[in-house]
C-alpha cells in the first residue's frame, strides 16, 4: 500500500505544474469574462434608458427586468466561461495518453523502472488512474470556488441598484456544458463521472494493448474502444417499451461490466504482456 | 603492483605465478602478510572471484597460510620456498630446452653459448642491474 | 543460479531467441556476448520480466520472477530509466522510498566517488555521468545479482575505467553479475563465463580459465574462431 501512496505522489507531483497553470487560466479568463460581461450590462442598461428615456433603474427593472450574472452568462452562453474549461478537457485528454507515452518514450524511459519496483504492477496502474481524477477533481472545486466569486465581482462592477444575486445552482444551471461537468444531483454525479472513468479505462485499456503488442496491439485497441463505445450505446438504441430508468439502470450496469473487463484486461497487460 | 595480463593462460595461474616469482627474488618472505582477496583484486584489476581461486590455489600448493580470521601469510615451511625458485628455474628452462630441439645442437655447444652470452649481459647492463639484489 | 532453459521469443512475425538455454551462477561473471541485434538485452529483459517470454523456462534461484525478486535482482539498462526532469537527490530518493535492500550509505560513498552533484538533472547529465549514475542506483542495492546492458557503450574511456574498476572491486563480490558487450577485449581478464550469441541462438558457452588452461585460447581467439567459420 505504501508503494500506491508513494507512486501516487510521484505522479501527482509531475501534474501539480499543469494544474496551477489550468487553474489560474480557469480563473483568470472567468474573471475577465465577468468584468466584461459587467461593462456590457452596465451599457446596455444607460442606452435602453436613453432611448426610452428612464429615469431611473427602478423603472428599467419593472419593463425589462435586471441582468443577474446568472442571466448574462446564459444569453451569451460566455465563450469566457466555457473555453478555458474546455482548454484543460483537452489537455486532460492529451495528458490520458501522455501519462503512459512519456515513460515509455525518449531516451530515458522511466517505465522499466516502475516496473521493477518491488511489489505489485496493480500500483503503477492504479496510480497513473487516480493522479489525473483528482486533478480533474481539483479543477472542478476551483471551478465551483471561482463561480460565486465572479458573480460577486460582476455585481461589485454594477451600481447598487442593480445588482442581483442568485445562488449557486442558478449559475451553473445557466450553461448547459457546465451543468454536465457538475451535476447537481448526486445521483447524475455519480452516473457521469463513473461513465467517465470507465471511459478512461478503456482508453488506458488501449494503450497497453499497443504498448504490448505495437502495430498488431493499435489495432486490438481501436476495436477494441470501437467494441465498448458500441456495447455500451445499445440501450439508447431500444424501443420506446422500455422506461427511462430501465434503460438508464441498464446502461450503468453495461458500463460496470465493460470498465471491469478492461480493468482486468489492463492489469493482466501490465503484469504479463508489457514490453519495455 | 602492476601485472598484466597474457589473456591465453589462466588468470589465476598467472596471479600465482607472480607471488613466486615475487619469493624467488626475495621480494616477498617467509611469514609476510599478503593483501587481502580484497586489496589483491583491486591491486591487479581482476575480479574477485579469480583473486580467490588464485588464493585457494596458493593455499593448496602450501604457498600461503592462512589461519582464521587473520590475514593470509606466505608460509614459514623454508623447504617449499626453497623449492620455488628451482620450481621457476626448471620450468623456464624446460621451456629454453624445448625450443632450442628443433636446432640439434650439441649439449657442450649449448652450455658454452649460453655462458658466453651470459658474461656479455653480465658486462653490458651492469651498470641498470647494480642494487636490485 | 539464473537458469535460463530454452527460452523462445518472437517480435510480431519475427523469431529473436530459438531456445536459448544457459546458467549464470551467483558469485560470477557471466558475459554475454555477439554482434549487435543478437538477442544480447533482449535476454536480459525477458530474465527482468520486462518483455514476455513465449516458450520455455527462466528461474532465479529455482524459482520464477515474481515482483519480490525485484530486490534480489537488479538491471542497469544501458541508458538510465530515470526521466529527465529528476534530480540525483529525487533518483536516490525514489530507490531509498521502494527498495528495502537499499544501502543509502553505499550510495553516499559512490555518490561522492563518482562525483555526482545531488541537484542535477537527469536530462541534462552528460553520458558518462548518466552511466555512473545509473551503475550507483544498483550497486548501492543489496541484490544477489546485478544485471547489466552494455556498460561500456558510448561513453569515455575515463568513465569506462571508473566502471571497469567496479568489476575488481567488493561491489561485485559475492553477487552474480551477467553483462552484456559486443567488445570484450578490454575486459575479457574479468569474465568468469562468455556466452556467445547469433541469432537468437547460442553458438558456445564456456569458463574463461578452462578455455585458456586447456585450449591456451584468449576469449577474443575463440570469438575469432566462431564468428569467422
Amino acid at each position: 500500500m505504501m508503494t500506491f501512496w508513494k507512486l501516487l505522489n510521484l505522479e501527482v507531483k509531475r501534474l501539480v505544474i499543469p494544474f496551477v497553470i489550468m487553474a489560474i487560466m480557469v480563473a483568470a479568463v472567468q474573471m475577465y469574462g465577468a468584468h466584461a460581461m459587467a461593462r456590457h450590462t452596465e451599457n446596455e442598461a444607460k442606452e435602453i434608458m436613453a432611448r426610452e428615456k428612464l429615469a431611473t433603474v427602478q423603472q428599467l427593472e419593472e419593463l425589462h427586468g435586471l441582468a443577474s450574472y446568472a442571466d448574462v452568462i446564459r444569453i451569451n452562453q460566455s465563450p469566457w466561461i466555457i473555453l478555458p474549461i474546455g482548454l484543460c478537457i483537452a489537455f486532460l485528454l492529451f495528458y490520458l495518453f501522455f501519462v503512459w507515452y512519456r515513460d515509455f518514450i525518449g531516451k530515458h524511459s522511466f517505465m522499466s523502472r516502475l516496473l521493477m519496483v518491488p511489489a505489485s504492477r496493480h500500483h503503477i496502474y492504479f496510480a497513473k488512474l487516480f493522479a489525473p481524477l483528482l486533478v480533474i477533481f481539483a479543477l472542478l472545486a476551483v471551478q465551483l470556488l471561482v463561480l460565486p466569486v465572479e458573480n460577486r465581482y460582476y455585481n461589485s462592477l454594477l451600481p447598487d441598484e442593480m445588482r442581483v444575486e442568485y445562488p449557486l445552482n442558478y449559475l451553473i444551471s445557466a450553461i448547459p456544458f457546465l451543468r454536465k461537468l457538475i451535476p447537481l444531483s448526486a445521483e447524475q454525479f455519480a452516473f457521469n463521472y463513473g461513465m467517465g472513468i470507465a471511459a478512461v479505462i478503456v482508453l488506458y485499456t488501449g494503450v497497453l494493448l499497443e504498448r504490448s503488442f505495437r502495430l498488431l496491439g493499435l489495432f486490438g485497441a481501436i476495436v477494441y474502444a470501437v467494441a465498448a463505445v458500441y456495447i455500451a450505446t445499445i440501450p439508447l438504441g431500444l424501443g420506446d417499451h422500455w422506461f427511462f430508468y430501465e434503460k438508464a439502470r441498464l446502461l450503468a450496469g453495461i458500463i460496470s461490466v465493460i470498465g471491469a473487463l478492461s480493468l482486468w484486461l489492463s492489469l493482466y497487460l501490465l503484469k504479463r504482456k508489457i514490453t519495455v | 603492483m602492476e601485472l598484466l595480463f597474457n589473456n591465453r593462460d589462466p588468470v589465476y595461474l598467472q596471479v600465482v605465478k607472480h607471488f613466486k616469482e615475487r619469493i624467488a627474488t626475495g621480494k616477498l618472505t617467509a611469514g609476510q602478510t599478503i593483501p587481502s582477496r580484497r586489496e589483491l583484486a583491486s591491486q591487479l584489476n581482476i575480479n574477485p572471484n579469480t583473486a580467490q581461486k588464485a588464493y585457494k590455489e596458493m593455499e593448496e600448493q602450501g604457498l600461503i597460510v592462512t589461519e582464521g580470521n587473520s590475514p593470509s601469510r606466505i608460509t614459514g615451511d623454508t623447504a617449499i620456498l626453497s623449492r620455488i625458485r628451482d620450481e621457476l628455474l626448471t620450468e623456464a628452462i624446460d621451456m629454453f630446452l624445448a625450443s632450442v630441439r628443433n636446432i640439434e645442437v650439441p649439449p657442450e655447444q649449448l652450455l658454452s653459448l649460453v655462458q658466453r652470452r651470459l658474461e656479455s649481459n653480465r658486462s653490458e647492463p651492469s651498470s641498470e642491474r647494480g642494487g636490485t639484489e | 543460479m539464473i537458469e535460463l532453459n530454452n527460452v523462445k521469443k518472437r517480435f510480431g512475425f519475427r523469431t529473436v531467441l530459438s531456445g536459448v538455454s544457459f546458467q549464470a551462477p551467483k558469485d560470477a561473471i557471466t558475459c554475454l556476448t555477439g554482434l549487435n541485434g543478437t538477442g544480447k538485452t533482449t535476454i536480459l529483459k525477458s530474465i527482468m520480466g520486462l518483455t514476455p517470454i513465449h516458450g520455455g523456462t527462466i528461474t532465479i534461484d529455482g524459482s520464477p520472477l515474481h515482483h519480490t525478486s525485484y530486490e534480489r535482482i537488479v538491471f542497469v539498462p544501458d541508458q538510465l530509466p530515470m526521466p529527465g526532469r529528476m534530480t540525483v537527490e529525487g533518483c536516490l530518493e525514489f530507490m531509498s522510498d521502494h527498495y528495502r535492500n537499499w544501502n543509502p550509505e553505499r550510495a553516499a560513498e559512490l555518490t561522492q566517488m563518482f562525483k555526482l552533484g545531488l541537484q542535477d538533472r537527469v536530462g541534462s547529465m552528460s553520458k558518462g555521468t548518466a552511466a555512473k549514475l545509473n551503475l550507483l542506483l544498483a550497486l548501492a542495492m543489496n541484490a544477489d545479482y546485478m544485471l547489466m546492458d552494455e556498460p561500456f557503450s558510448g561513453i569515455d574511456m575515463f568513465s569506462r575505467e571508473q566502471i571497469a574498476s567496479v568489476f575488481s572491486s567488493e561491489l561485485v563480490e559475492g553477487r552474480g553479475v551477467i553483462l552484456t558487450t559486443h567488445e570484450v577485449k578490454e575486459i575479457e581478464h574479468l569474465l568468469d563465463y562468455v556466452v556467445m550469441l547469433d541469432n537468437g541462438r547460442i553458438t558456445k558457452q564456456f569458463a574463461c580459465e578452462d578455455i585458456r588452461l586447456a585450449e591456451g585460447k584468449s576469449v577474443v581467439d575463440v570469438m575469432r574462431e566462431v564468428y569467422e567459420t
